[in-house]
């Protein structure tokens, strides 16, 4: 028998498993009654968890319950000053400022997605874009809106999601670092409610575990 | 008096409209700058310069329009005994506004006491508040009572409370201290700093304001409320308020809410002002340019900080993703499984049959491969004495694509009924949803070839070798359900997978195989059952 069976070391490894299963496959029964149900030769019988790498999901929230809580009292009770016109100033550092009803009123409806969110946002949007010593530029535009989109919604039902919160955060951030020192000297109350509003909120979302 | 009440709302309707209109009016009104560069003149002008900037109504100086709030302006413009009173200013804008208003004899006696249900009118004409507590009946207050809505409205919206007993006396003269408590009640004052270190900072008579009203006075103060004539020192809480007080008070109120601009430095009421600051400057185009280091101070003051946050990593259980056919996932070192089939009967007879399994694995799919070990017991009558070894070497290319290779009952002793095949397959979860709690939110296609039990019915019967595409389709319509469509070659097996006990890796997967008859002798019910361990 020369030269039947090939030489290489791979084909000599792969052939009497390739063998023993050709003989068993002439040596079956007709039904196949062992392997016609539920498989049960491999571990797909148990369902699909042994895949850690994506039987696994991550999800962004507050450093404890106790904080989430706190936030959302926080969140209830400016929903509550928005709507009566209450909204105080955040800083000490801004003396006699005051904050417009009818600001605080359309920024209650941006942030809990009101059915005018879109009018209202429209409405900060040109309160900031066209706020003294504003740069009119294409990039302020695309910071502004971008914040006006962070805001819509952030507050529903009380509820405020930590991922939104922060990126609300980082899009007023991005608003404050491309103004002028003349947007900041006097800025505009729409500026001044949103930043009243964050303010209260990340402090609560700040507070040390309990 | 239904016609009056009707006047009255018709009335207070349009002070409300006004007030709104001229709140929610071009920027230009609510920028100080506008009152701030008039003349520092009477508030006539001033009036008129709001009159000016609200474009729903008249223009003042044509006499063939002359409407109410033109009226309005002209009896401010006309009440005799308020020229030169310390209060004129605060008295003309909510005369202007048809919050108070002056007598008949067109005086205003701005040093006449004020009734609590006359500034509980007062209150219903100036501020447009949402109720926040429900109705309750003065025992002193007949609906027939002139001011009973108004009393009623100052109670829901928070500004006023009734004594105990539900008596209100609408008719006492209501002292300075109790309407600073009101306002500062009824518009959600507050303050952060301490009320004792407020009150002794601001009034030398500090000491005589009540216990109850000491917070609420002291977020009056901090939101420049109160307004202390003629020693701004003085606050004289138990003193009646007269009505230039309240007028005053009422203003204040206002331009904390914004509703009205804050009076100018130059104006003389300003300085009764406890606490007063001048309005801040509107930057406009000839404001002075700030240094670099000036913008920079001003954004970090700005800049807020980004809330703490964690990632948390939430681990699930999951159903099946496969009736019959293998797929490229498997167990790896650490890992291992229990389980069992039944059918309720097999191809061509009516016999149910029964199989057991246990597995483990070795190695690691992710960093290099795993070797997946199956023994299977498939005679439950007599276990032991019929059974194989079937093994599986897969790898995780990515953590959502895997590919196998596989011997099934590669070892058999006694009489297995199934032979020995040799199979290929990969698998790739499409991830339709990133958090797997929600509806529909991963799909799992698996496909394969494999040799003979995956050869097809046909090859099967006439004995040809060969081999035979596979493959199945799992879809987790919910967290713990998947349905399933499973081809194995010969025939077609759909079936549901489940996690019956949240949190607990039992698999319990019912399935119809056979559903087209294209194998055997028509579908038959099939059932699977794994429990997984992770070590």
């Amino acid at each position: 028998m020369k030269n039947k069976f090939p030489h290489h070391p791979i084909r000599r490894l792969l052939l009497p498993i390739v063998a023993l299963g050709l003989f068993s496959a002439t040596a079956q029964a007709q039904t196949q009654s062992d392997v016609s149900g539920a498989i049960t030769t491999t571990s797909d019988l148990a369902g699909f968890n042994f895949s850690p790498g994506i039987n696994s999901s991550t999800y962004t929230t507050y450093t404890s319950p106790a904080v989430r809580a706190t936030v959302e009292q926080i969140a209830a009770a400016l929903s509550e000053q928005l709507a009566g016109g209450g909204l105080a100033v955040a800083a000490t550092d801004i003396p006699g400022t005051s904050i417009p009803r009818s600001v605080q009123r359309a920024l209650q409806d941006l942030l809990t997605a009101d059915a005018n969110a879109a009018e209202v946002s429209s409405q900060f949007e040109q309160a900031l874009i066209n706020a003294p010593g504003a740069a009119n530029t294409a990039e302020n535009t695309t910071l502004v809106r971008n914040l006006t989109s962070k805001l819509q919604g952030l507050i529903v039902d009380s509820r405020v999601e930590a991922l939104q919160l922060r990126a609300a955060v980082e899009a007023y951030n991005a608003v404050i670092d491309a103004s002028s020192g003349e947007t900041l000297g006097s800025p505009p109350p729409e500026l001044l409610a949103i930043r009243a509003v964050l303010s209260r909120l990340v402090a609560a979302a700040s507070e040390e575990r309990k | 008096m239904r016609t009056l009440k009707l006047a009255i709302y018709i009335l207070a309707a349009l002070a409300t409209y006004n007030l709104s209109a001229a709140a929610n009016a071009s920027p230009s009104f609510m920028k100080e700058p506008d009152v701030k560069q008039s003349s520092p003149q009477r508030l006539n002008s001033s009036v008129l310069q709001l009159l000016s900037s609200t474009p729903q109504l008249p223009n003042p100086t044509n006499t063939k329009q002359f409407s109410k709030r033109a009226s309005d302006l002209a009896q401010a413009a006309t009440l005799s005994d308020i020229q030169g009173n310390w209060a004129e200013s605060f008295i003309q804008a909510l005369v202007a506004r048809n919050i108070i208003q002056g007598f008949p004899d067109g005086t205003f006696r701005p040093e006449q006491p004020v009734t609590r249900a006359e500034f509980a009118a007062m209150l219903d004409k100036a501020f447009q508040k949402n109720s926040i507590r429900e109705a309750v009946t003065f025992s002193d207050v007949p609906t027939s009572y002139w001011g009973s809505e108004a009393i009623q409205k100052a109670y829901q919206t928070g500004f006023l409370a009734g004594y105990p007993n539900n008596v209100f006396l609408p008719n006492q003269n209501i002292p300075r201290v109790q309407v600073l408590v009101s306002l500062a009640n009824g518009l959600g004052l507050s303050t952060t700093t301490a009320p004792t270190d407020i009150l002794t900072n601001s009034f030398q008579d500090a000491a005589q304001i009540p216990d109850f009203a000491r917070t609420p006075v002291a977020a009056a103060t901090a939101n420049r409320l109160v307004v202390n004539y003629p020693n701004v020192a003085l606050l004289n809480p138990n003193q009646v308020a007269t009505r230039a007080d309240v007028a005053a008070f009422i203003y204040q109120g206002l331009a904390s809410a914004g509703t009205v601009p804050q009076l100018s430095a130059t104006d003389v009421a300003s300085s009764y002002i406890v606490g007063y600051q001048p309005p801040t400057t509107t930057p406009s185009s000839g404001a002075a340019p700030t240094t670099p280091q000036q913008t920079e101070d001003l954004r970090a003051q700005f800049r807020l900080p980004l809330p703490p946050v964690i990632e948390v990593v939430r681990v699930g259980v999951f159903s099946g993703t496969t009736i019959a056919s293998p797929t490229a996932f498997g167990v790896q070192y650490g890992d291992a499984f229990i389980g069992a089939s039944l059918q309720s009967r097999t191809r061509r007879s009516h016999s149910a049959d029964g199989t057991a399994a246990v597995g483990f694995g070795l190695g690691d799919a992710r960093r290099y491969v795993g070797l997946e070990t199956v023994l299977a017991l498939v005679d439950l009558s007599d276990p032991f004495q019929d059974g194989t070894v079937s093994f599986k070497l897969h790898r995780l290319i990515t953590k959502d694509f895997a590919v196998a290779i596989g011997f099934e009952n590669a070892i058999r002793w006694g009489s297995p009924d199934g032979g020995s095949s040799i199979y290929g397959v990969a698998s790739k979860v499409f991830t339709l949803d990133s958090d797997f709690r929600n509806p529909l939110s991963r799909l799992t296609v698996s496909v394969g070839v494999g040799s003979d039990r995956f050869r097809s019915e046909s090859d099967i019967r006439r004995g040809n070798d060969g081999a035979n595409v596979f493959g199945s389709v799992g879809l987790q319509v919910i967290e713990p359900a998947s349905l399933i469509a499973d081809w194995t070659g010969q025939d077609l097996s759909l079936g549901i997978s489940v996690i019956p006990f949240r949190g607990v890796p039992l698999v319990i997967t019912p399935a119809v195989a056979d559903v087209t008859g294209n194998a055997g002798d028509g579908p038959r019910f099939v059932l699977g059952a794994g429990y997984a361990i992770r070590f």
